[in-house]
């Protein structure tokens, strides 16, 4: 059952973007940003009042604890601006391409408090594979 | 279409950045509020990016009355809904690979849907890319373990 809704997330994230391109035809990629974050702001509220959790922090945090959403608008501005030239598919593999080196860079350098954890060459032959898969998505 | 492949590349490096901050932001709080923070600070950033670079698009013209078109910020909560409930409950090899398996799968059956017709290279594409991350996950699961 979990595995099943594990891969039903993953279909609605590519369903978002393809969504988000209606919206982005329509308002503009940068307007469009701001209502997909406006909408998920009015739902993740209310939500959180139902299950009545706390807004605020129990502690005084610094600034830089809150930057994931500054950084989250890059990841919808840019789906927005790649919508429409490239296909779902091709946007969402180079995504994950884009993630899967991110976070081997984070991991080989223990960056942003994360341990350590040196590249292993192998996983080359892993990337050359996806780089394969890209290529054949994009020029299909 | 070279604008595209970047920034889409781009935006695996903004999304997990942005993970791993709200896990820092979770782990003090819950990972719903830090959701709600997510959302605050990336409606207030996306304002500041639409008052700086989206003049082209202001004022708007015409409301659609299309009402899909403005689910795509709930999907993204519901996203997280799920993601968090589902991650505890299976190893995390599985959860990344069936995310990526729904994401490519899905990708290729919207984009037949949007061009009318099947593609057989996407599918043969979409299979590289997850034997690919299938092997890495592999090495991962390896050295954790």
């Amino acid at each position: 059952m979990y595995y099943l809704l594990a891969v039903i997330c993953g279909s609605l994230v590519a369903s978002m973007i393809s969504i988000n391109g209606g919206l982005t035809d329509f308002y503009g990629t940068y307007m469009a940003t701001v209502i997909i974050h406006f909408v998920g702001l009015i739902f993740i509220t209310i939500y959180l009042k139902l299950k009545g959790e706390a807004f605020l922090p129990k502690e005084h945090l610094p600034f830089y604890y809150f930057l994931g959403g500054a950084i989250g608008v890059g990841t919808t501005v840019f789906n927005n601006i790649a919508i429409g030239s490239i296909g779902i598919s091709a946007i969402l593999a180079l995504s994950l391409l884009g993630q899967s080196v991110t976070s081997i860079v984070i991991d080989h350098f223990g960056l942003l408090g994360m341990p350590t954890e040196r590249f292993n060459k192998k996983k080359l032959i892993g990337l050359g594979f996806v780089l394969i898969g890209i290529i054949v998505i994009i020029s299909s | 279409m070279l604008v595209a492949i970047i920034v889409s590349l781009l935006s695996g490096f903004t999304l997990v950045t942005a993970r791993v901050a709200n896990a820092k932001l979770a782990e003090k709080t819950s990972a719903l509020t830090s959701t709600f923070y997510n959302y605050v600070v990336g409606l207030l950033l996306s304002i500041v990016v639409l008052g700086l670079l989206g003049h082209s698009e202001l004022p708007i013209t015409s409301i659609s009355t299309n009402v899909w078109i403005y689910t795509g910020g709930v999907i993204s909560v519901f996203v997280v809904f799920i993601q968090s409930a589902v991650a505890p409950k299976i190893p995390t090899f599985y959860m990344t690979l069936l995310l990526f398996v729904g994401q490519l799968f899905a990708g290729v059956i919207i984009d037949s849907i949007m061009a009318h017709k099947f593609s057989v290279g996407q599918v043969i594409g979409g299979l590289f890319v997850l034997l690919g991350f299938t092997l890495n996950l592999m090495i991962d699961k390896k050295a954790s373990s």
